[in-house]
């Protein structure tokens, strides 16, 4: 990959822009679904947070002191793992750390009466966008998956030139679906601006699609442009490795130290 | 013109073009050369439409959750620990080792959702323990590789919710009653390759003599360690199923307590490794998201051209048994695992053959949801497509086809398995059965293709719910009169429906899914329906709709519009006081 060339590439700093973006809106994805969760359990009386600390005749008091009992014993239980001699100290940060989350749960549940109604919508959009640039980061990556029989069974001297065609005809298809996006995009755009706002947008996020889906059309033009760089690298010389690990991006996990030692000794491959 | 697509598809893959290629193209000129659509990109723009439609799917969100979660947890160092729990208890008898390791990938199986992951995080651990302490490395690899594939069947598996997802209409099912219905098979399968690896390791006695044991206390230890790992699938599965979240909301819970506890509890993994985990896991959401969404492409054309419909008119010709046509389907689906990638084989062949093995054969929804799964695991198996020996073959660092010898034994116990889970539909549906109070035992349709097509004719009048029990347990196995005391009303089904109506309503409001009020209104509308009619209800109800009786107990338009108006109702009232 471009590693080995002297400073990072376009390929690279767009690539860096991607991982940021994506890992942050994977973890807001995460972040509003999981407190639209914590949001309904305890809002509820019939939910499992509601239950213990909510109003109600079984609730009431003696709920929440038994809800932040047990959370005290598994906030005890993590601080124990993560080393903390077990005392007096380590039981009242405990208590202080459960009494913490349940003021901060009440307050969350005062300022947001509603809830996150829009969380799974947004969430969704976010992860058109996360697929999108994965996507592209995959392209970047060569972790797209592939039958890959051509590998198997053209000779090594025509390989690269089959694989240039092959990254030729996707990148070639990666433009064709930017244009059609693009094109459906124009159709957004429309609805959302001959109903002045009123239309084109989402039931319970107002945000028009026509911003929404502009990832689709931008994360294809990316990859087809990557995908043409491959064909040129194709072309010269270089073959692609077929390598089921790298393919699942599952090296970094391979490579375990207890693997280590055996992997010397039978490297048979 | 098909021809021509063909050829086209098969130099593509020649051409070692990516699979979202191969698909993608072969969707537009299925549209454009067989449907007749031409060059016209108002049509063509459909294909893109397909993506922006992820947007309305709920369901889909539950993907990135669970890689996402699944990456920490395989960074996060959670399989080690449960690696050393599972080796402390059962390490010393016969096999104990190998046993520890069907065992570790069924629970990190559970936890991951993904197979190639599981064999990479239980395999490296415990391969080169099992090399060393003299387990005969061929049904080592046999084993780690067959019993990696299990997170097929176990929830959150991907295999699932791809799915769930990609059959609709009368054949659709819900995530978490495929999830439940994985269980037993996972189970049943894990069962069968701990006895082959005790097997084994009686055979070699010299293997047991070097498997570590611990004490008590060392014992006790690995409880510990292993306690916070433990919880997660049962938070997962105790939530799905208490009605606390839904299989999607789920995947976020399964997120943040990952986070949580691989950074602040076992601190095995810094901030940065979130960050690298969380873009790692846009990667693979990136690489499966074309082909789902250009396979989905695909599907239209085949509702386009009515392949189903013209598949189950030659099958319904064809006259074959529903076994036959079980046998058939299952051996050409090990053929299509062995060739495809299991994601874009359910893609593309699940929306074609569930509709066709519910509706022409009277399977149940859920059942041939499992037994289709289960061909996928055997996929993951099979040469030359088959991902874990791609991945054994890496991380082994053995020839492939050492690799492929010495999946054989363990792969002939999943297929032995596999015709048993076929034929005895309660393996697989017993446990959702007895969830919803429902007859445990279900018969596998021997005459389900008569007994379907009368289903489908009462179905007309009953407008029966989707995926569900039309006429029948559990959705399915019509083929035999249920018995007296089969409640005619299946709440399963009321529920489902209210589910994806109380989903639609709350896109805007968030409702709460007050499933047991609803349940209440359900039962006590039944229990009056029935006192009407001069029949005890709803513990034993009339047999079926269509048998005799007093009662008119399909009144389900009733029943879902009072449940809907509840639904409604309660739509704008769900803020709660802080």
């Amino acid at each position: 990959m471009s590693a080995e060339k002297t400073g990072p590439t376009w390929s690279d700093r767009i690539y860096t822009v991607e991982k940021v973006f994506s890992a942050a809106a994977t973890g807001l994805i995460g972040a509003v679904v999981f407190l639209d969760v914590v949001h309904r359990t305890a809002s509820r009386e019939e939910g499992l947070l509601g239950r213990a600390f909510g109003p109600g005749p079984w609730t009431g008091p003696l709920g929440t002191a038994l809800g932040i009992g047990f959370f005290t014993a598994v906030v005890q239980a993590a601080l124990r793992m993560r080393g903390r001699a077990p005392g007096a100290s380590t039981w009242a940060l405990s208590a202080a750390l459960s009494v913490g989350g349940w003021l901060a749960l009440r307050a969350f549940l005062w300022l947001l009466p509603n809830g996150l109604v829009w969380s799974q919508t947004l969430g969704l959009v976010l992860m058109l966008w996360v697929g999108v640039v994965g996507a592209s980061m995959a392209a970047r990556d060569k972790r797209h998956l592939s039958l890959d029989l051509g590998s198997k069974l053209w000779p090594k001297s025509l390989l690269p030139k089959v694989q240039g065609l092959g990254h030729l005809v996707t990148g070639a298809f990666c433009f064709v679906l930017a244009v059609l996006a693009c094109v459906s995009l124009r159709d957004h755009f429309r609805d959302w601006s001959s109903t002045q706002g009123a239309g084109g947008t989402f039931v319970a996020l107002a945000l028009p699609k026509f911003i929404a889906f502009a990832v689709v059309p931008v994360g294809f033009c990316v990859m087809g442009v990557r995908f043409f760089a491959q064909m040129f690298e194709s072309f010269a010389g270089n073959v692609e490795e077929d390598d089921a690990l790298h393919m699942l991006g599952l090296q970094a996990e391979a490579h375990d130290p207890a693997h280590a030692h055996i992997a010397g000794e039978e490297d048979a491959v | 013109m098909t021809t021509l697509v063909i050829v086209l598809v098969l130099l593509l893959m020649l051409l070692g073009a990516r699979l979202f290629v191969v698909v993608g193209l072969a969707t537009l000129l299925c549209f454009a050369l067989i449907v007749g659509t031409g060059a016209d990109v108002e049509q063509l723009v459909r294909i893109v439409n397909k993506m922006e439609g992820l947007t309305t799917k709920n369901v889909f969100l539950s993907i990135p959750l669970f890689v996402g979660a699944g990456t920490i947890m395989t960074r996060g160092g959670m399989a080690a620990r449960l690696v050393k729990l599972v080796r402390g208890l059962i390490g010393g008898v016969p096999g104990g080792l190998a046993i520890a390791a069907v065992v570790s990938s069924m629970i990190f199986a559970a936890i991951s959702g993904s197979s190639p992951v599981t064999l990479v995080a239980v395999g490296t651990i415990l391969y080169p323990a099992l090399v060393e302490s003299k387990f005969p490395r061929s049904a080592t690899m046999g084993l780690l590789m067959t019993a990696g594939s299990l997170g097929c069947l176990l929830p959150p598996s991907i295999a699932m919710l791809i799915y769930a997802i990609s059959v609709s209409g009368k054949a659709g099912v819900d995530p978490g009653d495929l999830f439940l219905a994985g269980f037993l098979p996972a189970l049943g399968i894990s069962g069968l390759l701990a006895l082959y690896a005790f097997w084994v390791g009686l055979r070699h006695p010299e293997s047991r003599t070097s498997s570590a044991r611990m004490s008590a206390g060392e014992l006790l230890a690995a409880l510990k360690e292993a306690g916070f790992a433990l919880a997660l699938p049962l938070i997962v599965v105790a939530g799905i199923y208490s009605g606390q979240f839904t299989p999607t909301e789920a995947g976020s819970v399964a997120l943040a307590y990952s986070v949580i506890v691989c950074v602040f509890v076992h601190r095995e993994l810094s901030w940065r490794g979130v960050y690298d985990a969380f873009a790692e896991s846009a990667v693979l959401i990136g690489s499966l998201i074309l082909i789902v969404v250009l396979a989905f492409g695909l599907n239209d054309f085949l509702a386009e051209v009515e392949a189903a419909d013209r598949m189950g008119e030659w099958l319904r010709n064809a006259n074959l048994s529903p076994a036959m046509f079980f046998l058939i389907v299952n051996v050409a689906l090990v053929f299509i695992g062995a060739l495809m990638d299991s994601v874009s084989a359910t893609l593309v062949f699940a929306p074609l053959l569930a509709p066709i093995a519910i509706d022409v054969y009277g399977i149940d929804p859920v059942h041939f949801g499992v037994v289709f799964v289960v061909n996928m695991e055997i996929g993951y198996l099979m040469p030359p497509v088959a991902t874990n020996l791609f991945v054994g073959a890496a991380i082994f660092r053995r020839p492939f086809g050492e690799v492929a010898r010495a999946v054989f034994p363990t792969l002939t116990i999943v297929c032995v398995s596999l015709v048993a889970l076929m034929f005895v539909p309660t393996i697989s549906t017993g446990l959702l059965s007895w969830k919803n109070d429902r007859p445990v035992y279900q018969a596998f349709p021997w005459n389900g293709r008569a007994t379907a097509v009368a289903a489908d004719e009462d179905d007309e009048d009953s407008s029966a719910p989707s995926g569900a029990a039309p006429s029948g347990a559990s959705g399915a196995a019509p083929s035999t009169t249920p018995p007296a005391g089969t409640p005619a009303l299946t709440m399963d089904a009321l529920m489902q429906q209210a589910n994806q109506q109380n989903a639609s309503v709350d896109a805007g409001t968030k409702a709460p899914l007050s499933m047991e009020e609803l349940m209440k209104q359900a039962n006590a509308a039944v229990a009056a329906q029935a006192t009407d009619a001069g029949v005890v209800a709803p513990s034993t109800p009339p047999a079926s709709p269509s048998s005799t009786g007093p009662a008119k107990p399909l009144t389900m338009e009733e029943l879902m519009r009072q449940a809907n108006e509840a639904v409604k109702k309660e739509a704008p009232t769900q803020p709660a006081a802080p």
